[in-house]
């Protein structure tokens, strides 16, 4: 899609509100145009209110999108970002019929006001949004819909608001991942999916959709038929709910007995932007265990730089040695990093994503090269442990000095087999950095080096195929076998192998 | 001490319902500011034009902005209310907006340098639901 991004900042931007912006760019968007409005931080908020309505949208791909600027993204908690308050008595943002209206990471602090936060006031609205932190509409609805909206709204966090989500009427939007607490309702009259609502005073759900399930409630409202009812130790489950901070205190296994189902066909991330684990937590929180690092800068600053690093890494298209710099520069850049475990993680699925989508020649055979050990070298142990892996297996490529193109090449192959495995994320990095760590420790000549990645490659498809232990995706199942690898036979170490 | 940003073209939508309800067009104020707030880039000429008002806060002309609301439904009917009357405007008036992006109204006890008093204007100011053109003082 071709996205139109405009700034909002509050200097020397393209904009200096939100609104100012839909009227300077409201237009016909054409099938795939993306109209993006990027919000950068205001000292204490933006004050605006807009109204998006007027525009023509060829079909459901040409879309508004509405997002907080990377880098200027809550944390997970409010004040953190980007964030709207409103003027004086009225809705923050107002969707207008037959608009596609997306919105990302932002914030909407309702206090002192009334009147809602998001409302969506008419029908065949196309929506979606994701990390939203919505708030303070004390007396209002955090979002407001109507009866034949339709989307996806994941990882939403509303606290105390009149209510969390009421579409006025059973609507086909679907909420995934929220968490709502206090105010009068929870979540009315939707599709409701690994949700918590808590302390609502006069009920959590109410007439949700079909479909609804891993619900839980403080009341004995959550709907489906896995859900957890009667939760009401808020401070047990949420770091600080008093003050708006909703991250989890443990898994939601163990503080209601109940987690979520797998929706990472639709969504990976939870309210920080970190990749969600399997199973899913119930909320707009993921659990990342403590102790994972001692790292104090935000996420997205880290997730920049990285990426920064990434790109300029694979952009680069020069002879054997300069390739080799940039890499070394580029991953030096990325193993710089001593964030958390559960950053890490989530930047390495983000890369693990990219080299997916790689099919070929030299500089994305770099791509895949970088993406995938980037990937593989999650290892998931203490901080410095990961930190000391990661060096030393990469250093380990980098010292190759062999034909440029038939290495990459080679480990091309090699890398497609080993990322075409569709298990689930934990399993993959497993095998990965088994695969790999036993790859990077060969130190042969070029075509032993080749030789051996192919046989190590091809033991752990095999390994994955032949099911040791693994419960294999649908597309794993119906993978078909190099022709070498048929009759292979797993070096002793592998059999019974098990994750 | 506000400046009120005004949109100078006319956005479309070929759906007459949606293009009255929800489209800008030329003469509609989008927003009011407080007189030091920042610009944005794009903020300007011919996409937009500035009416400074130095001598009113913003409250006070904020009702400008405000969308036109159908009394029996209570919905949106237009996008603004209130619209300058753009193709009315002094030629001189227009010129000034094409060379420097705005225009400088004096009002209340403003005694700086101005091009024109709001009494000099304001009756380019049109209540779209009423009919009537603004009469009075700010």
């Amino acid at each position: 899609m071709a996205e139109v991004i405009k700034t909002i900042k509050p200097t020397a931007g393209d904009y200096a509100t939100l609104s100012a912006w839909e009227a300077g760019e409201q237009r016909a968007l054409a099938s795939g145009e993306v109209a993006v409005a990027e919000c950068y931080m205001f000292a204490g908020g933006l004050n605006n209110q807009c109204t998006f309505d007027g525009w023509t949208f060829a079909d459901a791909t040409s879309r508004i999108v509405v997002r907080a600027a990377t880098g200027n993204r809550h944390n997970g908690v409010a004040g953190a970002g980007f964030y709207l308050t409103r003027a004086a008595v009225v809705v923050s943002v107002t969707v207008a019929a037959s608009h596609n209206v997306d919105f990302e990471y932002l914030e909407i602090d309702g206090a002192g006001y009334s009147g809602d936060l998001i409302r969506i006031s008419a029908a065949t609205i196309n929506s979606n949004a994701a990390g939203l932190i919505l708030h303070d509409a004390s007396t209002s609805y955090a979002v407001s819909g109507a009866t034949s909206n339709v989307g996806v709204w994941s990882n939403v966090i509303s606290y105390n608001c009149g209510r969390g989500y009421n579409s006025g009427g059973t609507s086909g939007l679907v909420a995934n991942n929220w968490t709502v607490y206090g105010g009068a309702y929870g979540i009315l009259r939707a599709k409701t999916i690994n949700c918590g609502c808590f302390g609502q005073t006069t009920t959590c759900f109410l007439q949700p959709a079909a479909g609804s399930d891993y619900n839980v409630s403080s009341d004995a409202t959550a709907p489906g038929t896995n859900k957890a009812t009667g939760k009401t130790a808020y401070t047990d489950y949420f770091v600080d709910p008093a003050n708006g901070d909703f991250h989890l205190k443990d898994t939601s296994l163990n503080l209601f007995g109940l987690s979520g189902t797998d929706l990472s066909a639709t969504f990976t991330t939870d309210i920080d932007g970190v990749i969600r684990t399997f199973p899913f937590d119930i909320g707009a929180d993921q659990y990342v265990a403590a102790g994972g690092g001692s790292f104090t800068g935000t996420y997205a600053a880290i997730q920049a730089i990285q990426q920064q690093s990434i790109i300029s890494a694979l952009s680069f298209s020069g002879i054997s040695s300069q390739i080799q710099a940039a890499n070394t520069e580029a991953l030096a850049a990325i193993l710089s990093f001593s964030g958390e475990i559960g950053q890490i993680q989530a930047i390495q699925a983000q890369a693990i994503f990219q080299a997916l989508l790689i099919t070929g020649v030299i500089e994305q055979s770099q791509a895949a090269q970088i993406a995938s050990l980037t990937a593989a070298l999650s290892f998931s142990g203490s901080l410095d442990q990961s930190q000391n892996a990661q060096i030393e297996a990469l250093a380990s490529v980098l010292s190759f000095a062999g034909a440029t193109q038939q290495a990459q090449e080679a480990q091309t192959e090699a890398l497609q087999g080993l990322l075409s495995f569709g298990g689930n994320v934990t399993q993959t990095q497993i095998i990965q950095i088994e695969t790999l760590t036993a790859i990077l420790a060969f130190s042969g000549g070029i075509e032993q080096t080749q030789e051996q990645q192919r046989q190590l490659i091809l033991e752990f498809i095999a390994a994955i195929v032949f099911g040791f232990g693994f419960k294999l995706q649908p597309e794993v199942k119906g993978y078909v076998l190099p022709r070498e690898t048929r009759g292979f036979k797993l070096p002793v170490e592998n059999r019974g192998y098990k994750v | 001490m506000c400046q009120l940003l005004i949109k100078a073209v006319d956005a479309t939508n070929p759906d007459p319902a949606t293009d009255r309800r929800g489209c800008y067009k030329a003469g509609m104020i989008v927003e009011v500011r407080e007189d030091n707030s920042p610009r944005g880039t794009l903020e300007k000429w011919p996409a937009f034009a500035w009416i400074m008002v130095p001598g009113i806060s913003a409250d006070t002309v904020r009702k400008y902005m405000q969308p036109e609301i159908s009394a029996l439904t209570g919905e949106v009917t237009r996008r603004r209310r209130w619209r300058i009357r753009w193709a009315d405007l002094p030629l001189a008036v227009r010129n000034k907006m094409q060379a420097t992006g705005q225009i400088v109204i004096k009002a209340g006890d403003y005694t700086g340098v101005y091009d024109y008093t709001w009494a000099q204007v304001r009756s380019y100011f049109r209540d779209l639901q009423t009919g009537l053109d603004e009469a009075g003082d700010l």
